[in-house]
């Protein structure tokens, strides 16, 4: 999974592993809320470059847990991934994720009819708050179970489709991607801000 | 008894070399290999090359089925990282090979 072993926790007899030592984006934790959104993508280009003719066009709409009102707007596509390629800022039909080598090792190996990087921008009840924020937005065959937890690999449900769309607490500079929270507005029990978004719709159609 | 020797190894050198392949034309690169070789043409994908003709998608989705993901610890892979107890007397070379502790 590629968490490092000192950010495991294990089990009382140290014989087992059972989750990371500190919270993250992909646990199996989520609250109902409700939203729309409208994505629309060219993907013309394979290969990362200054070049890309790839485009994309995404507008998220959808309430929080608290009932503020938040908009996600696509700036740009990013056409050259810092870390991983991002096949011109748009992909289409890839598998990502798990052993892949591009996003996260947390997410399960999944097959994905869409998905793209770019710069975006985050409203909250009507105000601006960022926008340069990193997003990363992919439509993917269902990775969680009735429970809403995230299964691994070989339990991914091929006959559902999701949106997942994620603001990781990074910022977009000319320096590329630097760590920055999120400001989200979301306070969660600690008094912490959460520091990023990371909302998922179900049931989305493509055409 | 030497000499029995050396026949049985040329004998052996010739069988090796008669069914050693047949030099000829190289086989046909399928087109994976030619990718990745940098394409028929021998010339390396150029950044933001287009590739194929484009892909045009457009998606939405409308309503309650939405969720706002939480932050918290991520489950890891029990199966895989759990590690059985060792049978007795186990060295620590068998037990790292057997994933037992």
């Amino acid at each position: 999974m590629g968490v490092p072993l000192e950010m495991r926790l294990t089990t009382e007899d140290g014989s087992a592993y059972t989750t990371t030592a500190g919270p993250t984006p992909f646990p199996d934790k989520a609250a109902p809320i409700s939203g729309n959104f409208v994505l629309g993508v060219v993907d013309s280009t394979l290969i990362d470059g200054p070049g890309s003719q790839d485009e994309a066009e995404l507008t998220a709409n959808f309430s929080g847990p608290d009932g503020k009102q938040y908009v996600v707007k696509l700036i740009k596509v990013i056409p050259k991934g810092p870390v991983h390629p991002f096949s011109g800022g748009v992909a289409t039909n890839i598998i990502q994720h798990g052993g892949t080598g591009i996003g996260t090792r947390m997410m399960p190996q999944v097959y994905a009819y869409v998905a793209f990087w770019g710069v975006a921008e985050l409203s909250v009840d009507g105000e601006v708050v960022a926008s340069n924020r990193l997003v990363h937005g992919m439509i993917t065959d269902d990775v969680r179970n009735e429970n809403y937890e995230l299964v691994w690999s070989d339990a991914v449900d091929p006959s559902g489709t999701q949106l997942h769309l994620i603001l990781p607490p990074m910022e977009v500079t000319p320096n590329g991607p630097q760590p920055s929270p999120l400001p989200t507005g979301f306070i969660l029990p600690n008094g912490v801000e959460q520091p990023f978004l990371h909302i998922m719709f179900e049931d989305v159609s493509m055409e | 008894m030497k000499r029995t020797m050396f026949v049985v190894m040329a004998a052996a050198l010739w069988v090796l070399a008669a069914c050693s392949p047949v030099v000829g034309p190289p086989p046909i690169a399928a087109a994976s290999d030619q990718a990745a070789a940098g394409g028929p043409t021998g010339a390396a994908f150029a950044p933001g090359q287009r590739v194929g003709g484009p892909t045009t998608i457009t998606a939405r989705a409308s309503g309650p089925d939405v969720r706002w993901i939480l932050p918290g610890p991520r489950a890891l892979d029990q199966p895989f990282l759990a590690r059985p107890p060792c049978p007795w007397a186990t060295t620590p070379i068998w037990a790292f090979l057997w994933r037992c502790g």
